[in-house]
């Protein structure tokens, strides 16, 4: 159970899956991814007419499968009438519930085929000859183009990283590198660079979001991230990399009262992978990613990488 | 008919017929062990929503306050040794209970909310519907994040938008007449 099967990864022809956690806390996210891709040449095609995956309702329970599978199966056909073929999500949660989706329809399930029925109603034919993907495994696949194009480095950092739950544990046979229990892809992305990754306990645990719960019952995040930073404070190190926006909300904007309520006095810099990468890249902190929109300040870590810019 | 058939028809979501599998649990625990949910609430264990589930208590699970306590992780869904998933499971119970029960007016305001947002912009999460209680956070993340609205706007995203760029009027109907045809209303 704990084997995970091979991926075909692919390099190029992306089509930006657009995450509305990180557009509406971090939109420096999908900024340094765009930056990213036209630092290492790939194409990409940016479409305005796609529409959320709902996963995160749907997942609270609120947005019923049947609209859930029937909006996604249009967000395909989108992509399969594009020219590209490779969707790239910054979300677990949309990487995670577009897999599902798809499986949905493509094994002609009653609620697929439903879903089919309504999008022919709407006059859209269906199409999916796509291929989904995370961004974090996109950029260990090409991270010798990084490396190539990078300008600076993480020698001397050390890191923890934290993966998306709805990336490691839905489809937990496919995780690109390590396993469900034990990630690898943001460790082979940041060691890449020069950086030593540190394991920690409580590494498996989640964020603490639980989707309705961050909105309306903060006993979870709170009791969660507890316990997720008493391990992270055990290993001391100078970030945590991230590769969903949910989780780096989380980690990043309760932090300050997690470790007040510990009694540790800690600053821990909270970056999502494609904002790390394209920093390592040259981006400006502030103008391209926005670094400023962080709760826990960056800038001790900026100057420990050699990075300029004190302050916006 | 066998008795996950019943339970299935009952929950009318296929996902826990071909995805979770519950007639299989062996009531090991090991959702329970790695669940956070099971470790904060004392009302609330994984694997005692299976039994029930398998003992055919669809009724009281739909109506109680358990299936609200998940945090939908799925590491228990991982760990199982079955190919199980509760959180699954707790999704289709979610979607019967909303159905039919009338529920706490918190999960109601967030279902609104995020129906709004999509039937109007497309998106489902947007900034107004994600507020975190502020009292939760520390002063120095109140100060340095209050004007966060102010800064998307100099990276291209307006205020309370998910996108820098919204999804054109057309996209937009499209959308709509899914939600129409998938009774989304």
């Amino acid at each position: 159970m704990y084997g995970t099967v091979g991926k075909n990864i692919p390099g190029d022809d992306f089509y930006l899956f657009k995450s509305c956690q990180a557009g509406s806390w971090y939109p420096g996210i999908e900024r340094a991814l765009r930056y990213i891709l036209e630092r290492i040449g790939a194409n990409f095609a940016d479409d305005p007419r796609q529409s959320s995956c709902t996963g995160c309702g749907y997942h609270i329970g609120v947005i019923p499968l049947l609209t859930n599978v029937a909006l996604n199966a249009r967000n395909f056909s989108l992509v399969s009438h594009s020219d590209k073929t490779n969707m790239i999500c910054t979300c677990p949660t949309c990487y995670a519930n577009l897999k599902s989706c798809k499986g949905l329809l493509d094994e002609e399930t009653p609620v697929g085929d439903r879903a089919i029925a309504a999008l022919r109603e709407a006059g859209i034919e269906y199409q999916g000859q796509v291929s989904i993907n995370h961004v974090s495994e996109i950029l260990r696949e090409r991270l010798n183009h990084l490396l190539a194009r990078s300008v600076h480095s993480m020698k001397g950092v050390r890191a923890v990283t934290h993966h998306g739950c709805h990336y490691s544990n839905i489809f937990y046979r496919e995780v690109a590198s390590g396993n469900f229990e034990r990630p690898r892809v943001l460790d082979d992305i940041a060691e890449g660079f020069g950086c030593r990754t540190l394991d920690y306990p409580d590494r498996f645990l989640c964020c603490g979001v639980g989707f309705h719960h961050t909105l309306c019952n903060t006993d979870y995040p709170r009791s969660v991230l507890k316990r997720k930073y008493s391990g992270i404070i055990e290993v001391n190190p100078d970030v945590i990399i991230t590769q969903c926006a949910g989780c780096t909300l989380n980690l990043d904007l309760y932090q300050e009262n997690i470790m007040e309520t510990l009694g540790v006095e800690k600053d821990i810099p909270v970056l999502y992978v494609t904002e790390l990468v394209a920093l390592l890249l040259g981006a400006d902190p502030y103008d391209v990613i926005g670094l400023d929109m962080h709760a826990v300040p960056v800038e001790p870590l900026l100057e420990n990488m050699g990075i300029l810019g004190v302050g916006p | 008919m066998q008795d996950h058939d019943r339970i299935s028809s009952k929950l009318d979501d296929m996902k826990i017929d071909s995805y979770s599998g519950f007639q299989k649990c062996i009531q090991c625990g090991r959702c329970s062990a790695s669940c956070p949910a099971a470790l904060i609430y004392e009302d609330f264990t994984p694997r005692d929503i299976m039994r029930r589930l398998m003992m055919g208590e669809v009724e009281n699970l739909v109506a109680g306050n358990e299936i609200w306590r998940c945090g939908q992780c799925f590491s228990c869904a991982a760990r199982c040794p079955r190919d199980n998933s509760v959180a699954n499971a707790i999704l289709a119970l979610r979607s019967q209970s909303l159905q039919r029960m009338p529920l706490n007016n918190e999960i109601r305001q967030i279902e609104a909310s995020l129906k709004k947002n999509l039937y109007e912009t497309g998106e489902t999460i947007l900034p107004s519907t994600l507020l975190l209680p502020l009292e939760n956070l520390g002063g120095r993340t109140r100060e340095r994040c209050f004007d966060n609205s102010k800064r998307k706007e100099r990276l291209g995203y307006a205020g309370d938008t998910a996108r820098a760029t919204p999804l054109p009027k057309d996209a937009l109907i499209e959308v709509r007449i899914l939600l129409e045809k998938t009774g989304f209303r």
